[in-house]
Order: structure tokens, then sequence, then C-alpha cells
């Protein structure tokens, strides 16, 4: 036969063969040897089968079984949200054969992963992201922990607040914001300043003057306890706007978080910068608190280093 | 032309049919491939059914959580029932009647209480109509069993029957110069004496300890929020029985703290990172429903387990617990097998049945002891 395909009748029958089939099915009988082959499958069909009830055969059983539960989160600690020289974190799940695995990165800059078997030493500014594995359980959803080198100008500034943060969220008054101390999701913790104001403002004033490129705000966002985050931040300088951040409404209700907020602008020379914090309009209409005021939460002023 | 001409034929694979042929008549290549087909198929059914029993049953093992001698395995469905007729809110409490039965206690106005037996099947319902029923204990009185209902929404405390009726009632102690008003009292638990006196915790109130004697008269109040941030649980320990005392819950505090039956602070058991909600005590262990943990995040919760010295041994759905230098390492949710535990029924084979409060309108969960 010779390349197309033939039609044979033979004895009443009729068949379509193709030539490449009869190639291959000659070498195929030639080398694979039918008669054995069948036997060996046939053989190892049945090894497979009487190897697997020599496992430990178990019914499914009304119990939970494995791979039914997710592993909680991992607990990342760090010494220092906010450091000046470098910042030890340590991730933990204690459970037997729990696995951790991170990753630590800034933006586009270099980073590095590994497995967290002890405590991790950070240097530059960093979000490390982890999560917890485990034979018998559900991979868990990923921790994450963002930690700031910052420098100690801010602790050199006499801060004045504008208005006063609302009790109880008070903290240690202006020294809350340069204490180093990152507040928590308890944000009755005692790190945390709590104003419930149309617009807040912080001025700056260092008994001589600096070179400043950029500030940063840390706030904290939790939409079921009606802190958000502000509208709008403005830098100024000498009463003059020199730089400012503008943030979407949110659109809807999300985890509580943190947010740190970097606002750069052209160096100055200056013994004085403020911070003007412009707040929501209310808070938004798919809240149950829609139209009322809005709190905002800071716990740090900072420059980075 | 035949039919089959008209079929572009350029394929790698043939289309035969053909009348039923004997082997020794059918062309060679064509008994090769029957053949070739046959035993292929006979080997890849026989490697599929070899192989897929390995897979399939190396899924099938029972999971265990807790840790040293009291661990378990989970019983997702034991209390599980048709919610059109049976629907639970919260299921906040639960208990072990003298017959065995494992009474809920749920703030569904439908079914406050659902009596099931040991192994889930549903035996009673019975409502007192009260909208956030919150706290349940039973004590036997004169071979009887009664109940203890608090409600903190109505602001009153309840006594009834099993089957529901109402013997007596704890309102808010008016008069008193720590109340002016019903709706500062909150009462989340109560614990009852062996002499029949009746302990109240207000751990969404003022945070007091009342304390009344069995006929509902007021003999003392308490505690107070120099001592508790959420009085949530009280109960008696009459483990050293020639000297019993109140174990009382400061939940947000992360603490147990221990009173004598008047009054008067003796010590605290220090839990950090645990939320726990009231001690149920059995034998020689304390076990606390661990509402939340850590930071006290949503749906993080956990059991807590302490042995006779009150250390925590146990923490089924938690990390390990690890004791330095004397103190306990802060706790967290290491399995996301619990949401909200609320309450933990203890039998008497030392099974649990935890019940867990805004958890989806849930029903009980049992872990078996193993």
């Amino acid at each position: 036969m010779k390349g197309r395909s033939s039609i044979a009748a033979e004895n009443g029958k009729i068949e379509i063969c193709s030539p490449l089939f009869h190639s291959r099915l000659r070498s195929n009988y030639d080398l694979l040897n039918i008669r054995n082959m069948k036997k060996i499958l046939v053989g190892l069909g049945f090894l497979c089968f009487a190897l697997s009830c020599k496992t430990s055969m178990q019914l499914p059983s009304s119990f939970a079984q494995e791979h039914t539960f997710q592993l909680a989160k991992p607990i990342i600690k760090v010494d220092s949200v906010f450091f000046q020289k470098s910042a030890t974190v340590s991730i933990e799940l204690e459970h037997p054969e729990v696995e951790i695995f991170f990753v630590a990165k800034h933006l586009s800059t270099d980073g590095f992963l590994g497995k967290a078997t002890a405590p991790i030493e950070i240097k530059d500014r960093k979000t490390i992201t982890a999560d917890a594995h485990h034979p018998n359980f559900l991979k868990s959803e990923s921790a994450s922990i963002e930690v700031i080198k910052i420098n100690s100008i801010a602790r050199k500034a006499k801060i004045s607040m504008t208005p006063k943060p609302k009790a109880p969220y008070i903290g240690n008054g202006a020294a809350t914001l340069t204490d180093f101390k990152k507040g928590s999701f308890q944000f009755r913790d005692g790190n945390w300043l709590g104003f419930a104001s149309d617009t807040v403002q912080f001025d700056l004033k260092f008994p001589k003057k600096q070179s400043l490129t950029s500030i940063g705000i840390s706030f904290l966002k939790d939409h079921d306890s009606w802190i958000f985050l502000p509208k709008k931040i403005e830098i100024l300088n000498s009463g003059k706007i020199i730089s400012e951040s503008v943030f979407p409404t949110p659109e809807s209700e999300v985890e509580p978080d943190f947010k740190f907020v970097n606002i750069s602008f052209l160096e100055k020379k200056t013994d004085s910068i403020s911070i003007r914090i412009i707040n929501l309009e209310g808070i938004p209409n798919w809240h149950p608190g829609k139209g009322l005021p809005s709190w905002l939460f800071i716990d740090e002023v900072f420059f980075p280093n | 032309m035949s039919l089959f001409s008209k079929y572009n034929l350029h394929t790698q694979f043939s289309v035969i049919f053909f009348q039923k042929s004997s082997r020794s008549t059918a062309p060679r290549y064509v008994m090769i491939r029957r053949n070739f087909i046959k035993n292929s198929s006979l080997a890849l059914g026989g490697f599929t059914l070899g192989t897929l029993p390995i897979f399939d049953l190396k899924n099938y093992k029972d999971i265990i959580i807790g840790h040293n001698s009291h661990q378990y395995k989970i019983d997702l469905n034991w209390g599980a029932l048709n919610s059109n007729f049976y629907p639970v809110k919260d299921c906040h409490e639960m208990v072990q009647d003298s017959k065995g039965r494992i009474i809920l206690l749920t703030n569904h106005i439908k079914n406050n209480i659902i009596i099931y037996d040991k192994s889930g099947q549903l035996q009673e319902v019975w409502t007192t109509k009260l909208p956030e029923a919150h706290g349940l204990t039973l004590n036997v009185e004169d071979g009887q069993d009664f109940l203890y209902i608090t409600d903190s929404e109505k602001n009153k405390v309840i006594k009834t029957t099993l089957s529901g009726k109402r013997v007596l009632e704890l309102n808010f102690p008016k008069g008193k110069e720590k109340y002016t008003s019903p709706t500062q009292y909150k009462p989340t638990e109560t614990a009852i004496a062996e002499n029949g006196d009746i302990y109240v915790a207000d751990g969404y109130g003022e945070q007091w300890i009342l304390h009344y004697n069995s006929n509902g008269e007021l003999l003392n109040i308490f505690g107070g929020k120099e001592y508790f941030d959420n009085a949530h649980g009280i109960a008696i320990d009459n483990r050293d029985s020639k000297n019993p005392t109140l174990l009382i819950t400061a939940r947000q505090q992360n603490k147990l703290k221990r009173f004598t039956l008047d009054g008067n602070f003796l010590s605290e058991i220090n839990l950090p990172g645990a939320f726990i909600c009231r001690p149920v005590i059995h034998g020689q262990h304390v076990y606390l429903a661990t509402i939340w943990s850590g930071d006290g995040s949503e749906g993080s919760g956990f059991i807590s387990i302490l042995d006779k010295n009150n250390k925590l041994i146990s923490a089924p759905g938690g990390c390990i617990p690890t004791y330095k230098n004397g103190d306990l390492k802060p706790m967290y949710q290491a399995l996301k097998v619990f949401t909200h535990p609320h309450d933990v029924c203890v039998d008497e084979d030392e099974n649990l049945y935890v019940a867990q409060w805004n958890s989806g309108a849930t029903y009980p969960i049992k872990l078996v002891r193993v």
C-alpha cells in the first residue's frame, strides 16, 4: 500500500485501513510479543490490587478525615515593626510536622525566600509573607507583615496635634507617634491615637534644620469598628502644600489591616513640616454607619531610612 | 464507488467493522489489532482496578486533635438537625442530665432547649421564649434535675424543670447600690453550690457576682470591674472537697480567677491568648471553650483543657501548650476546626460536646476521646 488509505473487501468484510497503521502494527507485534505482554500486564494489575489490600485499609468513617481542615495562618512576630538597624522576625505555628515557607521582599527590590526554622534578620524595608504546610491538613492562608526601616528624626521633633485625640484613644499623647511601637488590631491597646474630626493636623518642629525627602504615617483600617483611611493627606512646609496623597473611598468592607503611607516630596531643608489628614465626608453608604463620622486611628509618624 | 471511498481516509487509525469471523480465516493484521486492543483494555482495566484502591484508601484516615492525654476524633455531624424545623441561631451552652441526655441551649426562640441522646438523636425540644438565652447550668435537687438559664437581654435568670416549667426567677437586684436600672444587669452564667446557693455572673453588664440563697434572696455582691473584664462564666470548684471555691472567667483578660464562696479573691490562673468562656469541671480536669485566641481575631477558637494543677495540657484545635519558667506561652489557633466555641459539655466517657456561637447557625460538634 502506498501512502493512501485503501479499501479491501474479503469474505464479505469491508475494511478500511491506512498503511501507517499496518507498518506500526507489524513493529508492535514484533517488539511486544503480545502473548507475553498480556500476562505481564494482567499480572501487574493484580499485583497492584494485592498490594493495596496490604496497606492499612480503612473504610470511610463518620469522623472527620485527613485533608478536611485547613491550618491556621502562621504567627509572625517581630521585635519592632519600626526599626533603625535591623528587625528580627520569627514565624511559627506550633503543631507537629508543620512546615512554614516565607518570602521577604519590598516592591520590585530583591528579596529572599526560605523555610522558617529560625528567626530571620531583616535590614531593610520588607514585607514578609508566610504560609504553613502539613501532609494531613490543607495549606494555610498566607500571613504577612511589613517592617520598615526608619531614622530617628521624628523623635527630635516637638509634635503638636490639632485637635487632640478623642478619649479613650489618647495613647501617650503626641509621644505615641514617635515611640516606635506598633499598635495592634486591638485598637484599645494604648498604642493608637483616635480622631473623630474632619481634619487632623500634626505640626512637627525640629530644633534645627533637617534634610527631608519623604514622610510616613501609620494607620489602622477596621471598617467593622468604623475606622477608615483618610480621604487625603497633605504635606505642608511654611504653609504651602508640597505633596499630597489621595485615597479612594472604599466600596465594601475589607478585613482589618494596617496601612503605611509614604509621601515623597522634593528635598526640603527645614526645621518644620506639617501633616494635614483630611477625613472622609462620612462613612460610605454600604456601611451600617453610613453618613456618620468615621474614625482615624494613627500610631506612628516616621521618616523612612 | 462504494460508500467508504467518499471519506477522507488519511488517518492513523483504521475503522474496522466486519461480520464475526474465525481466528483462522481473519486477516493476520486484523487478528493482531483485535488482540492488541483486547489485551490493552484488559491490562488497563487491571491496572486501574489495582491502583485506584490505593489512592482511595489512602484518604480515609480519621483526624485526631488535642495533645498529651486528651486527644479526640471529630464527629462533625453529631448534632445536625433539619434547620427548617429545629433552627438554631447561636448554640450557647450544653449540659448532661441525669438520664445521660445532652441538653443544648440556643437563643432561637422557637427552640431554646434541644435535647439529644448521646448518639445525637433528637429527643425533645421546647422553648422559654428567651431571645438571648445564654447560660445553662443543671443542678440535681432532691433527685430532680433543674435548669438555670440566664438571658442577658431580658436581664434575668430563670430556674425551670426539665420540661420547661418555671419555678424561680431572679431579676435585677433592684434597690442595691450596684444597679440602678435593669438594663445594667446582663447575666451570663450561674453556678449552684452544694447547699443550693446560687451564684450569678453579670458578665455582659457591671461584672458583679451576685450570691443568692436557694430561695432567691440576695446575700452578697462582689467582684465588679476592679476584678473582671467580662466575667463570662462561673463554676464551683469542688476538686478540693474540703475547700470548695469559685472559678470565675475574666474572658478579655484571658484569666480564671478564684474566689472563696463568700466573695474573697484568692488567686488567678493565667491563660494568655485564650479567650475562655466558662470553666466546666469534670473529674480533676477543667474544660474551657475558647472562643477567640491570639489577638482575639474572629474565627480563632479552640478548646482548652487544664489538669488538676490547672496547667493547660491539651488544646484541641490550638497550638501545643508550652510552659517556660512556669508561664504559659501565648496560645493561638493552629487548626481551623472550630469557629467560636462557646461551651463544652463532658459526658461520663469524657467525650466532649462543643456548642458554637456565631458560627453560621451550626449544630454542636462531638469530640470522641481516643
